[in-house]
């Protein structure tokens, strides 16, 4: 049974279009990327699956539940932080923690308290006292707390340092590994890249991506160095097709490989170059060229 | 219902509703005492001035003519604007909570988020305003019995006419709350709904007075709340005013209906 499902899944606002013909499947265990520039229907994507929009057509299901009209089903087994996290201001962990423990007809104190320390949160501090991330700190324990077989998680760590950012990573992989969903989405292309099974990138409220990391590392390109023996060997060597030359020094090449590092290893060998070095996959260029539309660029 | 979102609403509105309750005994212990004490001076002078006796009119709803007896006087206790602005503006204040202040605050989405149905949000947030609407309706008869108990026994109004007048009140209660319901439910500002459920007070009131001074305006009387709630005749007769009970609590389950029907179906989020 897949986790989240959508099916042309579409949201207009009056005549502007929010998300457009959205299909996607998400499996359990999986951990997914939403990226996108900033108004590209990441959010409206998100509140679709929690059931705060209606759909104007097309079909979402998370659990084989419709996300519309089963909504509140749908959320029993849903951890959800909102984007822009806006909390009550008398909440402090301590209390939060209990009315969403008896919303959920649980007990969240002991999970709660693991997480308060894990993310370093003064369990008693009221939410208008709280600086921006701390805020989020509080919203990120109160999405995790029910250890939830998915986590909807919009933009997770903005406003949080890097420490706390490395912690939530880890245990959102931990979370993975146990089998749980996690679907967020995020500006930050490093974590995704660092954390994600798969990345599904929005434009203009249509998909423009759906792939894994593995997939998108083999095409991205990979910034490669030459250094010659000396001066004169390289002029008269021309460069294969998959090796893109784009500065040449008096004893240096730099430019982009697209195929795999072997072949590029293999060209090297025979000829008269004293090193080479090459980068890790630039995914940043990749994102970019799905971030950019070609009107935009034009 | 849901228990957890009973106990954030009672969280957020204990503060508030007991000022309401404070403010309730106060004014209405206050009346009660105050108008049997100075009871002759009123009665012998003032109504002879045209002006007042139509105010008189206007707030209870009928000409009392140019003697006033007891009861008409102590039914001022139940009708006085202040009375009535201090149940609506606590009805103002918590029924435009949900979704309206949600929305405006932007903690809608973490609400939202809850397995809770937006149906389950909306009864539990009913229940703290009818409960509420009850305690402060309570306190009103509650002040009154108290202070009857240092006045004139000839001034007393009976028991079972007071419980009359406060089922009445509490219908009237009940018919601008569902009136407020629908107003905020098809907000997404709760500055805006205030504004607007405070406008339709005000075009209550301003109503029954127009009434009393400009004949045309009677054929649109039945619009007005107030036409619903007449302490002084419950006074004067033995009878139950059921049928403005059952239209005031008829209208009033009207629009919360309305008003569930549009939260329950609108996009919700932070705008």
């Amino acid at each position: 049974m897949s986790c989240i499902v959508t099916n042309n899944l579409r949201k207009s606002y009056g005549s502007r279009v929010g998300i457009e013909n959205l299909s996607m499947t998400v499996a359990p265990g999986e951990l997914i990327g939403f990226l996108g520039p900033n108004g590209s229907g990441k959010t409206t994507t998100i509140r679709l699956l929690m059931g705060l929009l209606k759909p104007t057509s097309g079909e979402a299901s998370v659990f084989s539940l419709d996300c519309w009209r089963q909504s509140h089903k749908v959320k029993m087994d849903v951890g959800y932080l909102p984007g822009d996290l806006r909390l009550y201001p008398w909440f402090t962990a301590q209390n939060a923690l209990k009315i969403f423990g008896r919303v959920h007809g649980k007990d969240f104190s002991r999970e709660g308290e693991r997480l308060t320390e894990l993310f370093d949160l003064d369990p008693t501090l009221r939410v208008d006292r709280m600086s921006r991330g701390t805020r989020q700190k509080l919203g990120l324990v109160l999405a995790l707390a029910p250890r939830p077989k998915l986590l909807i998680l919009d933009e997770p760590t903005s406003g949080l340092d890097p420490i706390v950012q490395y912690k939530l990573n880890t245990r959102l992989r931990s979370l993975a590994d146990q089998g749980h969903t996690v679907f967020f989405s995020s500006h930050t292309l490093s974590e995704v890249e660092a954390l994600c099974d798969r990345v599904m990138i929005l434009r203009k409220g249509k998909v423009v991506a759906n792939e894994t990391i593995v997939s998108l590392r083999d095409r991205a390109k990979r910034v490669v160095t030459i250094f010659w023996q000396d001066a004169t060997d390289h002029k008269k060597i021309s460069p294969p097709a998959f090796l893109t030359i784009s500065q040449k020094n008096n004893r240096t090449w730099t430019g982009t490989i697209e195929a795999d590092a072997m072949e590029f290893i293999q060209w090297c060998q025979g000829k008269p170059i004293v090193d080479v070095s090459i980068e890790q996959p630039d995914l940043s260029a990749l994102f970019q060229q799905y971030y950019i539309s070609p009107e935009d660029s034009a | 219902m849901n228990l957890g979102i009973i106990l954030k609403t009672v969280r957020e509105v204990w503060v508030v509703t007991l000022i309401f309750v404070v403010g309730v005994a106060l004014f209405e212990g206050f009346l009660t005492y105050l108008i049997p004490t100075y009871f002759d001076e009123f009665a012998g002078h003032v109504l002879e001035i045209k002006f007042v006796r139509n105010i008189i009119t206007a707030i209870l709803g009928t000409d009392v003519g140019e003697k006033i007896g007891p009861a008409a006087m102590l039914s001022f206790s139940w009708v006085h604007p202040i009375l009535l602005l201090t149940l609506w503006g606590q009805e103002i204040a918590l029924c435009t909570r949900t979704p309206a202040g949600e929305i405006d605050r932007g903690t809608i989405d973490v609400l939202l988020g809850l397995p809770v149905s937006r149906w389950q949000i909306y009864i539990s947030e009913t229940i703290i305003w009818l409960g509420t609407g009850l305690l402060l309706v309570l306190v009103a008869v509650g002040a009154h019995l108290t202070v009857r108990s240092f006045v004139a026994e000839d001034m007393r109004i009976p028991v079972d006419r007071i419980l009359v007048v406060a089922i009445n009140l509490y219908s009237l209660y009940i018919a601008f709350g569902g009136v407020v319901w629908l107003v905020s439910a098809l907000s997404d500002r709760r500055g805006k709904a205030m504004g607007i459920c405070f406008a339709l007070v005000l075009t209550s009131m301003l109503l029954n007075f127009i009434i009393t001074m400009w004949e045309p305006a009677k054929s649109i009387q039945f619009l007005s709340l107030l036409d619903y709630y007449r302490p002084w005749q419950i006074f004067q007769s033995e009878a139950w005013p059921m049928r403005d009970i059952l239209t005031l609590a008829t209208t009033g389950l009207s629009f919360w209906l309305a008003g569930a029907w549009v939260f329950v179906r609108r996009d919700v989020c932070t705008v």
